[in-house]
């Protein structure tokens, strides 16, 4: 998993925990890393489900919870680092892209990272289905993400998780707009 | 405390996070640079292969453009309104156009105007269907004004799916336009000829089947082209002689030959008409025989005269047949009662008569002897006018010749008192070739004149040699006499036709006038010229000069020939329808001890032959019922016999005496015969020394046996006897009845036993005891029969 997402993790809860809470996570956690990442190292995942669990169980707030959370917060860093992926004019338009454009440029440049698929489904004018699919089982940190972009267009977005398949490996979410 | 622990820790974390993010940063840079150097490589191998690339197309580019520009063929490229784009050098060579001109007019502006619509259409067409490529002739114009013929390949290409432009590749064609149009000339110009020509052309295939009939020909059959083709030539033909002529014809077509032959169709209107057919192969493209044209020209019309000329001819020759004939037939009807006149005279000079008689007698024969010379005259005449005179090569004796004319002459010279006086040149070789009748005709009639126009005088006959190459010898005839002479006027028509010197000359010297002509004219058939001086009252000299070739020693003929007047019983057919001349001949020849049988004709003489012995014939040629020539052939061809058969001409017609020869004739006496001509011949013809050698009789026997009575009483039994039974032998022979043959044999055989000598008893003993094995004996007893009659004749005899 690359570093930015764990040092971005660790700025969000920093900054909505404070540093002790920060310094708790990575003292208890035995971790490989020892809670040392850099935005351009790559470490493990379980790294990552590690102190995701810690904090859950310090701040006794379930870990889909905080998944959300944090994806909803790494939209606007991915948004403002990169402006070149942000050219679509909505929101779905914009995630119709992921499969098709974002995600073949993200391994031009990281052949190792493993992706998670979305299939984009329209169903009408204002509802996507959207099946997100991955080992990783972080559809809620999807669902956080999905939400992230539904602020930066601007929409009043519902997106739930619909269906769950393969113990969370696929996951269909829908979103719903305003008409 | 705490708060500064963590902190503590968090500013550890955070160093030991740079210093990670510091190695990364620093191995991804150093990455980064090895990607880059190995990136720049790369960019600089690009580089270079593109400058190699970029050079192969400039090159393949100038090869491209080198071939367009050097093309002989005009290259245009032009946009899809027709207008010119690029022109290649060969387009402004030919349409005399600069390049300059060319670019960017429209094409339209070359062509010729009256094709412009036709061609702008054309292309329209391929462009509105999008066809790619098209080919097209039509002319221009060049900028001198010349016209010419392009034959245009218009390749349409694309870009993006569009019509982009036409790439035009031309060939200047005009050469062989103008090849073909003169090709279609001269075949137009043909197929008129032939159409319009007198010939009926007609073209069979190898199958022998019509396949093209050209309208001459339909009209010259009356058929039309439609009833024509399919059909065989044959069906045409008439008559299976011009069928089989064309399949000869036909074959020699197969083998490549062509030829030229005659046949006679028919007419749809069944009307013939006659063709020459001129016939040749013709072939197909790999050299094969395809079939035949044939050329047919009508000429009935020329058949039609040909018919008529052969008719006419034809007719022409059977007068001029039916002349000769009447020619012949006078020569016969005048020389039979000649002969017979001539013959009775001298009998009549034989017999007692006084002496005033005598003299009539004389007068008969001498004037029918004259007669004899009119008219061999005449008839010589005659031959040479129609130039029938042929002349013999022979070998013959000058001497003999001039002397035997000169004796031959003796008597009239006697009378007039001249004297012949003749002299040969020792040099000159007296064996000669040529014609000695026809030169001592010539000779008589001159020596004859000259003895008749002299009185008391001297004739000369002189013979020298001119000249002489190797053999060849220029002999000079000269007779001179001491006679009358001849005026300069008179000689002027002296070798004239019935011409004598004057009317007076006629009067008082007789003559038909004729023997100088034929003197004449017999010299210039010798390759000589009759010439003649003389002064009146002093003479005239006839001369002629010929070339004669010499020969060898020559077997000269007695002179003299000794009348031989003993035939010792000989026996003589004669076979004469005239019975003046049977009593003549009758006469004479018994004179000579000759036994003369006689037959009217050629059917008599046969039935004679067949049963008789004979030792010469002597045949008339004319005669009723069967004449002497088929006769001859009768006894030559179906009865076998090979004694001597002597024809009696009456005619002096040349060809006559071959005819009789081919006919199988020994010889012939031509009509009137003096006696010693017909003594000559039987001394020739009538085998004496076989008469003395085969005596079959022997009467010793007889003869101790008795005296002469007895014995003369015992040859006439046997002739008797004898004669009977030859008859019935000769009928046995016949039926081939062999018993009869046998018993008369049986019966012969005491009586040959004293009478004949013993090969024909031995004879008569094998016939008697007729072994069947033995194929000769039916020829033998011919034998047989025939030594009996020689028997027989030979006891008359005695």
């Amino acid at each position: 998993m690359k570093g930015i997402v764990f040092t971005e993790f660790l700025e969000l809860v920093e900054t909505k925990f404070g540093l002790a809470i920060v310094d708790r996570i990575i003292e208890e956690c035995d971790l490989e890393s020892q809670g040392v990442y850099t935005s351009v190292g790559t470490y493990s995942h379980k790294e990552m489900f590690a102190m995701l669990k810690k904090l859950s169980e310090l701040e006794s707030i379930p870990v889909q919870q905080l998944l959300e959370m944090f994806g909803e917060y790494f939209f606007t860093t991915l948004s403002s680092s990169y402006p070149q992926f942000m050219a679509q004019p909505d929101m779905f338009s914009f995630l119709k892209t992921i499969d098709s454009y974002i995600h073949p440029e993200v391994l031009k440049l990281n052949p190792q990272a493993e992706l998670p698929s979305f299939q984009a489904e329209m169903k009408g004018d204002h509802e996507m289905y959207l099946m997100y699919q991955s080992t990783r089982k972080m559809a809620d940190f999807a669902v956080g993400l999905i939400k992230g972009a539904a602020q930066y267009y601007n929409e009043n977005a519902i997106i739930k998780k619909e269906e769950e398949f393969e113990n969370g490996q696929i996951v269909m979410i829908s979103i719903k707009t305003e008409a | 405390m705490d708060e500064i622990d963590i902190l503590k820790r968090a500013l550890r974390r955070e160093k030991l996070a740079r210093k990670q993010a510091e190695f990364i940063m620093e191995t991804k840079s150093l990455e980064l640079f090895s990607s880059n150097t190995n990136l720049l490589e790369l960019n600089r191998k690009l580089e270079a292969q593109m400058v190699i690339h970029t050079e192969e197309i400039a090159q393949k580019e100038i090869e491209f453009t080198s071939i367009v520009e050097g093309a002989i063929e005009i290259i245009v490229k032009l946009d899809v309104r027709g207008n010119i784009k690029y022109a290649n050098p060969a387009t402004t060579l030919a349409l005399g156009y600069s390049e300059i001109e060319l670019i960017g007019s429209n094409f339209s502006k070359l062509i010729r105007s009256d094709y412009l619509e036709r061609v702008t259409q054309f292309y329209f067409k391929q462009l509105n269907n999008q066809i790619e490529s098209t080919s097209i002739e039509f002319p221009v114009v060049t900028k001198k004004g010349r016209e010419m013929w392009l034959n245009q390949i218009g390749t349409l290409t694309f870009k993006n799916g569009e019509p982009f432009e036409f790439v035009v590749l031309a060939r200047d064609t005009t050469k062989l336009k103008l090849i073909r149009d003169a090709l279609k000339l001269s075949e137009e110009k043909y197929r008129g000829i032939i159409e319009n020509l007198e010939l009926g052309i007609m073209e069979v295939d190898v199958n022998d089947k019509i396949v093209k009939a050209y309208p001459q020909f339909c009209k010259l059959t009356g058929y039309s082209e439609e009833e024509l083709i399919g059909k065989s030539p044959n069906k045409l033909l008439v008559g299976s002689k011009a069928v089989k002529e064309m399949k000869l014809q036909n074959e020699l077509r197969e083998e490549g030959e062509s030829g030229v032959y005659e046949v006679p169709i028919r007419r749809k209107d069944g009307t013939i008409a006659w063709v020459v057919i001129s016939g040749a192969p013709f072939y197909d493209v790999h050299g094969k025989v395809a079939g035949t044209v044939g050329l047919h020209l009508d000429i009935s019309k020329s058949k039609q005269t040909e018919y008529h000329l052969r008719k006419s001819k034809q007719k022409t020759e059977k007068l001029y047949k039916e002349k000769e004939l009447f020619m012949a037939n006078m020569s016969h009807e005048i020389r039979t009662p000649m002969n017979a006149i001539i013959g009775m005279a001298e009998l009549l000079e034989q017999s007692k008569i006084n002496v005033k008689q005598e003299k009539y007698v004389s007068a008969i024969r001498s004037s029918s002897k004259n007669l004899l010379v009119l008219i061999n005259d005449l008839l010589d005449f005659s031959k040479i006018e129609s130039g029938k005179l042929m002349l013999e090569i022979i070998p013959f004796n000058l001497k003999e010749l001039i002397v035997k004319t000169k004796e031959l002459l003796g008597p009239k010279a006697d009378e007039n008192g001249v004297h012949v006086i003749y002299d040969i040149e020792g040099k000159l070789s007296g064996n000669l070739m040529g014609d000695p009748t026809r030169l001592g005709q010539v000779l008589i009639n001159l020596v004859g004149n000259a003895v008749k126009f002299t009185t008391n005088g001297n004739v000369y006959i002189s013979v020298t040699q001119v000249k002489r190459v190797e053999n060849m010898q220029s002999v000079r005839f000269e007779i001179r006499d001491e006679g009358i002479g001849i005026s300069e006027s008179e000689r002027d028509n002296l070798f004239e036709n019935f011409t004598q010197a004057n009317q007076s000359t006629a009067r008082m010297y007789g003559g038909t006038g004729l023997g100088l002509a034929i003197s004449q004219k017999i010299v210039a058939l010798m390759g000589g010229e009759l010439g003649v001086t003389s002064k009146i009252d002093n003479g005239s000299t006839f001369y002629f000069t010929l070339e004669l070739e010499a020969t060898g020693a020559l077997e000269i003929e007695s002179n003299g020939h000794n009348i031989q007047s003993n035939f010792k019983k000989s026996k003589i057919l004669v076979v004469e329808d005239n019975s003046v001349n049977v009593l003549i001949a009758k006469t004479i020849l018994e004179n000579w001890n000759c036994v003369v049988d006689v037959a009217q004709n050629g059917v008599e003489a046969i039935e004679k032959l067949s049963v008789n012995t004979y030792s010469l014939v002597l045949m008339d040629m004319r005669m009723p019922v069967m004449g002497g020539m088929e006769a001859t052939r009768i006894i030559r061809n179906k009865l076998h016999l090979d004694l001597p058969v002597i024809a009696l001409t009456g005619n002096a017609i040349k060809g006559d005496q071959e005819k009789c020869l081919k006919a199988g004739m020994n010889d012939y006496l031509s009509k009137p015969f003096e006696q010693i001509d017909l003594n000559i011949i039987l001394t020739k013809w009538v085998d004496l020394t076989s008469k003395d050698l085969e005596n079959l009789c022997d009467l010793s026997s007889l003869k101790e046996m008795g005296d002469p009575i007895f014995i003369e009483r015992m040859v006439d039994l046997f002739m008797e006897e004898t004669t009977k039974e030859i008859i019935l032998m000769e009928e046995a022979v016949l039926s081939k009845n062999i018993p009869k043959i046998k018993s008369t044999a049986h019966k012969l055989k005491p009586s040959v036993k004293y009478v004949c000598i013993d090969r024909i008893y031995h004879d008569v003993l094998t016939i008697e005891n007729w072994n069947e094995g033995d194929t000769q004996l039916l020829q033998k007893t011919d034998h047989l029969i025939s030594d009996l009659r020689t028997v027989l004749q030979q006891l008359q005899d005695l």
